[in-house]
């Protein structure tokens, strides 16, 4: 459950500065590790965490901004070899200059009791520097770590006296933890945010995502936390970003009493900034006026303003300008107009130039801004800004809201990039925002058209053409392939990744594509297919069943699963494939027809066909159904086994003349 | 020990490492109001064809070593880059190093647009990066970045950047070819009167120097065409092949050959050797692991295990530390360090049990020690352990024998999981310096031969009449190879261990189960690596009308993917060995086999391989061996090795006819 709850303090956080200093000193930190106990030194394997290399024994933070001090204190049993690397601690980034690290200590025990006290000195290591901008991390290793040993360290975070720091208590791990504890003492002095416009700080707040039974403590001596028994963070392929909502609770001072006041306020300062920007200047309705034809309907309208906006660099996929270099170049980046004028901008500032242009055409545009699903998932509860990535377009149709990507270079009129689906984000509404939902694409929206025209020859050897046409996703991604390189890179791209699921011995080729450029349409890609196909005996020559995935692996193959399952978007593929034969060569068997479906989520039919002079066969895969709870993973595994398996089928040949035989 | 050169402190992981961070922020410059370096202006205007398919091209790469009376030395470098694709923006990230003694003393950078405007980007415009090497803890290496404006198809990047090297190096390094063309490369060497220079060259004809002024050396060579192995399987280091130059300087007269590799390996013992040092801890515990035994490879053997599997490799090097270990005395006590400390160790414990042991300085990067270019350069250490006069012992595979007649077991301690008495494999074949006082030498690093480096899958499976299979393999691996498997299973939980199976047997079944898996001796480096598992595959033989489908190499893959291009670089087969399969499918009852693919038996000098398939009663029986002869092969074997290549895949993918009776 996510929680909100404003604090009784009457303090703040974001990015802050005192108004008033006060010096601190600096609190002595206890020394004393805690004792293992027999069975902690016993251990040899974590029933709670079977596989894991290392768990927490004890975790805890504590935060103290009247002090102005975080601590950390970790205790963590090696259980493995790879869980020695644990004894290897690099300190999380901090900023130099307002940050430093302080009282390190650290200790082995073996698991006989011996204990190995770490007598070496943290090394301070640069990450970053820029002007006044230092990221620094420390680093030290532990002695003597042995699998079967407990390391032990702590440290101190220690900040400037002018600034508060609310900690972000992360409590699931990428390791289990048996317990852990946090603790925070916010301090009590006026504070101004950096991030909140400058606003007053009001009050401090947290969000958090906590197991059953967890709570955090209010008390007069600040926030508590006691937790036990958690997970570590699954780490599985095709998850959604289960980042966003780990267990954690994230502390922050705010001039909001409320998450709606929050989203609100916040909301109307981007708003102002986007209508700012998209201004629907004189100069951009005589560009519009250009562009569209009073005759034309609003979608027509829409259409040629969007087909406009996308004919412009998006640096975003090219290069960023600079300030100096915009400045040298004579130009400045202040509205759309001048995006508009200088026919470069990034993806942001081309969404709001085409929200300019239509309001320009005189039509109502609302600009939105979202959590990117490939990155994260908006935590309304959490008021922080900054969880949102990227803007998109709204515009209302007859009636009904249509959405628009043309920050996204060549995504098609009327989609979003599959990121920017089923994710929420801040919209622009009449006279204010609101928090809203993007809609999800269907399997129609993204489509892949096969076609194979083949010939074999009786030596075995392979000539023929391919033919395949995307629509939606996968043509937005090849488009943008080629925008971030250039075509000859595509094309060589596009034949590896075709070349790796295709039978043994066929080779394929780039041809060209149609449409690279052309969002309007569907982008098709011509391929030379050349090689070898299929195997022999003495008197049979075995064919791929199928021949674009004969090479193909399975989705999904093991057996356990922890995590949701995110496929990203729904998608359709139909093959048809044509291959003549050589007079010698006779069908004597063709795999059989098959469906498999995956009820209410996805389906895959293939028919065969064999005649006197030729082997062909269609498929079709629809998955309409992208996000599958850890519940439905066997289903959906086993749907993709199956399918891969039908695709493993085999056509059999039988040769007429026994003198010819296959490769 | 990760780099022992300064000269590789460019090497090219961590500049696609910042590359990667850098190209997201966007660049920063101010246009310029300074004049405009000439050299800049006169590169970017050189008339020249663009090379096809680059991403970028190196207009100028010049660089002037400059040494002082006393030794003191210092390197500018200059270089001038047209980006020609977009993708060839990766190379507009300029770089300057500093850390192991080496100190930048001004970085500048330039630019000019594809629209020919001019860029200078200003001082606190530059960002500073530390090193963060997956698995250093710490170097104190530390870059100098600049992102330059105009960095598109058409525009021109430079920078210069001046640098004070460390006083104990005496040879520097010309690399002048690299993974874009080079148009222009120049070299400069000016040196105090009297002093001399070697300049000796990898991957190149030695080119002569002009001496443009009094002991003022100049090289320049151009249109140097690119290193590109994208897309070129089984290619070595793109510096092993690169055209590279070393010059040795020095005020005294300099030694050629294996006088230079002598007294290079001289200089590195008066910097290891005093590491070395026994304490009565390390004596005492020597004492301990070796217990009673008084056979050499016994007592060696448990030393090194227990350098092996004690000393956590944990990297931290400052300064001169990059090539110098620390003291045995406090990895032992840490019970951590790099590699150069694990062989500090090994040899000081070695030592207090009466066993000469020494440094070797390699790279693992094969063929990128030149025996014929002496060198300090390489980027790892190792251990050579010296034979007692007369004895001998088959399991010790790796022995080199010096000019003066001394045997020495050459041994990777880093290395967790290749044992005593072998190398792994991406060490074998190299040169390497074996450090032993005056009589210091290049070494060639010995090649295990195939039998010594065998995997086997044996298994046995029941066919049933709906096409499903199941069964039981085993996995057994000796030698070097096995190294790498050993050290997963020895490393990850079981979880892991599984994931690992089943990502393996994806690559041969559609669906399957897994039902168990076990290993053996996993960290008993002197027994096989042996990996047991069952499992069943649902429709694993196709249906055909009244015919099963069956492909006899059940699972596995012993092809490499080849392609067409043509073949310009060397090919490196990365080990020498040998790979057997055995297995026996059972037909189901109501089948009879009908047809069976043809045997294959190939033979390419450097590679043999023969596989079959029989029927003994109602058992399929598969068996097939591939021996590896050779490590390396020239270019033009290329298409040996695609037919080679061509016979095992079309036998991989073969089937045997089961018809319904």
């Amino acid at each position: 459950m996510i929680v909100v709850r404003e604090a009784f303090l009457n303090v703040l956080r974001g990015s802050i500065f005192l108004l008033c200093s006060l010096l601190c000193a600096y609190p002595a930190i206890a020394a004393d590790f805690q004792q293992p106990t027999p069975e902690e030194l016993k251990m040899t394997s974590d029933p709670a965490a079977p596989d894991a290399a290392a768990v927490y024994l004890f975790r805890e933070e504590t935060s103290d901004d009247k002090l102005h001090i975080h601590t950390l204190y970790a205790r963590i049993k090696i259980l493995t070899e790879k869980g020695k690397e644990y004894g290897d601690v690099e300190i999380p980034p901090y900023e130099g200059r307002t940050f430093s690290i302080r009282a390190v200590q650290g200790r082995t025990i073996h698991s006989d009791g011996t204990v190995i006290p770490f007598t070496g000195k943290p090394i301070e290591k640069l990450l970053m520097k820029q002007g006044d901008v230092r990221e620094m991390t420390k680093v030290f290793s532990l002695p003597d770590v042995q699998v079967g040993s407990i390391i032990e360290y702590r440290y101190v975070l220690s900040y400037d006296d002018n600034i508060a720091s609310s900690p972000q208590w992360y409590v699931q791990q990428s390791l289990y933890v048996h317990k852990a504890h946090y603790h925070f003492v916010p301090t009590q002095r006026e504070l101004i945010s950096k991030s909140e416009h400058g606003n007053m700080v009001n009050g401090l707040l947290y969000a958090s995502v906590l197991p059953k039974g967890a709570q955090v403590r209010e008390g007069v001596d600040g926030y508590d936390l006691a937790v036990d028994n958690i997970p570590a963070e699954p780490d599985e392929e095709y998850m959604p970003p289960m980042q966003s909502i780990s267990y954690r609770v994230l502390f922050y001072y705010s001039s909001y009493r409320t998450g709606d006041e929050f989203w609100k306020e916040q909301g109307k300062y981007w708003s102002k900034s986007v209508d700012h920007f998209a201004q629907p200047s004189g100069k951009l309705q005589a560009a519009v006026q250009q562009i569209v034809a009073p005759t034309d309907t609003q979608e027509q309208k829409l259409r040629k303003i969007y087909a406009a906006v996308m004919q412009l660099e998006n640096t975003s996929f090219t290069r960023q300008h600079s300030a100096e270099e915009n400045k040298a170049e004579g130009l400045k980046v202040k509205t759309a107009e001048d995006i508009w004028e200088q026919k470069r901008g990034n993806d942001d500032e081309l969404t709001r130039l085409f929200i300019a242009m239509a309001r320009a055409a005189g039509m109502k545009a609302y600009a939105m801004i979202v959590t990117n699903r490939n990155q994260g998932l908006l935590v309304t509860s959490y008021m922080t800004w900054s969880q949102l990535d990227d803007e998109i377009a709204i515009v209302p149709v007859n009636g009904k809201d249509m959405f628009f990507d043309p920050g996204e270079r060549y995504c098609e009129f009327g989609k979003l990039h599959w990121k920017h689906t089923l994710t929420q984000g801040v919209r622009q509404i009449d006279g204010g925002t609101e928090i809203a939902q993007t809609a999800e694409l269907s399997y129609k929206d993204t489509q892949v058209n096969r076609f194979a025209q083949l010939k074999l020859a009786n030596d075995g050897k392979l000539e023929g053409q391919i033919r395949i046409t995307f629509t939606g996703s996968d043509a937005l991604r090849w488009r943008q392939v080629a925008l971030r390189t250039d075509v000859e890179q595509t094309k060589k791209d596009f034949e590896e990744e075709l070349q790796r699921s295709m039978p043994a011995g066929v080779v394929v080729k780039t041809n060209h594509f149609i449409g690279l450029t052309d969002s309007d349409h569907v982008l098709m890609a011509l391929v030379d297919a050349s090689g070898s196909l299929g195997t022999s005996t003495g008197k049979r020559v075995f064919l791929p069943g199928d021949f674009f995935d004969a090479n193909a692996k399975p989705l999904f193959v093991h057996a356990k699963r922890e995590a949701p399952v995110d496929l990203h978007f729904p998608y359709q593929v139909q093959d048809q494939v044509i291959l003549t034969l050589p007079v010698e060569f006779k069908v004597e068997s063709v795999p059989k027809d098959a469906e498999i479906p995956l009820p209410h989520f996805a389906d895959y039919v293939a028919k065969y066909k064999g005649s006197d002079t030729s082997y062909s066969y269609g498929r079709l895969m629809v998955v309409a159904n992208i996000l599958y709870h850890p519940d439905e993973y066997p289903q959906l595994k086993d749907f993709y086994a199956k399918t891969n398996a039908q695709d493993q089928q085999q056509a059999v040949l039988h040769v007429a003349d026994a003198t010819v035989k296959g490769q | 020990m990760r780099r022992l050169t300064m000269r590789r402190l460019g090497c090219s992981w961590l500049t696609r490492g910042i590359l990667a961070l850098l190209l997201l922020a966007a660049s920063s410059a101010r246009a310029s109001t300074l004049p405009f370096p000439d050299w800049v202006q006169q590169a970017a205007s050189a008339k020249m064809e663009n090379p096809a398919g680059a991403k970028a091209v190196v207009l100028l790469r010049d660089e002037l070593l400059t040494v002082q009376p006393d030794g003191q030395t210092r390197l500018r470098q200059r270089e001038v880059i047209k980006i020609l694709r977009p993708q060839g923006r990766d190379y507009a990230t300029l770089v300057a190093w500093s850390g192991m003694g080496r100190k930048v003393l001004s970085f500048h950078a330039w630019s000019i647009g594809p629209d020919g405007h001019q860029y200078t980007v200003k001082d606190d415009q530059v960002r500073e990066m530390g090193d963060n090497e997956r698995g250093m803890l710490y170097v104190d290496v530390r870059a100098k970045v600049a992102t330059p404006p105009g960095a598109d198809p058409g525009g021109v990047v430079a920078y210069e950047s001046e640098s004070q090297l460390p006083s104990y190096m005496t040879e520097g390094s010309w690399d002048f070819q690299t993974s874009i063309p080079v148009h222009r490369a120049v070299f400069e060497v000016d040196l105090p009167a009297g002093w001399k220079q070697r300049a000796l060259w990898h991957s190149h004809d030695p080119v002569q120097p002009q001496e443009i002024a009094p002991n003022h050396w100049h090289w320049e060579l151009g249109d140097i065409s690119a290193v590109d192995l994208e897309d070129v399987p089984l290619a070595p280091a793109e510096v092993a092949i690169a055209g590279r130059m070393v010059v040795h300087y020095s005020a005294n007269d300099i030694a050629q050959g294996d006088q230079l590799w002598a007294s290079i390996g001289n200089w590195y013992d008066g910097l290891g050797a005093p590491q070395t040092l026994v304490t009565s801890e390390i004596s005492t515990k020597a004492q301990e692991v070796v217990g009673k035994d008084s056979d050499f490879t016994a007592r060696t053997e448990k030393i090194a295990e227990f350098v092996q599997r004690e000393i956590r490799y944990v990297g931290i090097e400052i300064g001169i530390g990059g090539y110098q270990p620390h003291a045995a005395a406090a990895v032992f006590h840490n019970r951590y360090g790099d590699c150069k400390d694990k062989a500090t160790l090994l040899i000081a414990m070695l030592n207090s049990i009466g066993v000469h042991a020494t440094y070797v300085l390699v790279d693992t990067r094969r063929g990128f020690v030149d025996a014929a270019v002496p060198s300090i350069d390489g980027n790892h250490a190792i251990a050579a352990i010296e034979i007692p006069a007369g004895y001998n012992d088959a399991r010790l595979k790796t022995i080199v024998k010096t000019r003066n007649g001394q045997r020495f077991l050459i041994f990777d301690p880093t290395n967790q999981y290749v044992p005593l008495g072998l190398l792994p494999t991406y060490l074998q074949g190299s040169y390497g310096t074996l450090v032993n006082g005056t009589n210091s030498q290049v070494i060639e690093l010995p090649i295990v031969s195939p039998d010594a480096d065998v995997t086997k899958r044996i298994a046995t499976f029941e066919l049933n009449a709906d096409g499903t299979l199941q069964g039981s393999v085993t996995e057994e691996r000796v030698g070097a190879s096995s190294g790498r498997e050993r050290g997963y299973f020895a490393v990850n939980a079981d979880k892991e261990r599984r994931e690992y199976m089943e990502r393996r047997l994806r690559e041969d079944f559609s669906a399957f189960q897994l039902t168990t898996e076990s290993a053996e001796n996993v960290q008993n480096l002197e027994e096989k690596f042996v990996v047991k598992y069952q499992i069943s595959a649902p429709a694993y033989a196709k249906t055909a009308g009244n015919l099963l489908l069956v492909r006899p190499r059940v699972l596995g893959s012993d092809a490499e993917a080849l392609n067409d291009r043509p073949r310009k670089y060397p090919i490196d087969l990365e080990a020498e060995g040998t790979w057997r399969d055995s297995f026996a499918v059972t037909v189901p009852a109501g089948f009879t086999v009908d047809e069976l693919p043809d045997p294959t038996k190939i033979d390419v000098g450097f590679a043999t391989y023969r596989s079959e398939v029989k029927v003994d009663q109602n058992v399929l029986r598969y068996s097939r061996e591939l021996v590896v002869k050779e490590l390396a092969l020239k270019p033009d074997q290329y298409d040996a090795l695609k037919k080679l290549e061509s016979a095992i895949t079309a036998d991989e993918n073969s089937s045997a006819v089961l018809k319904k009776q």
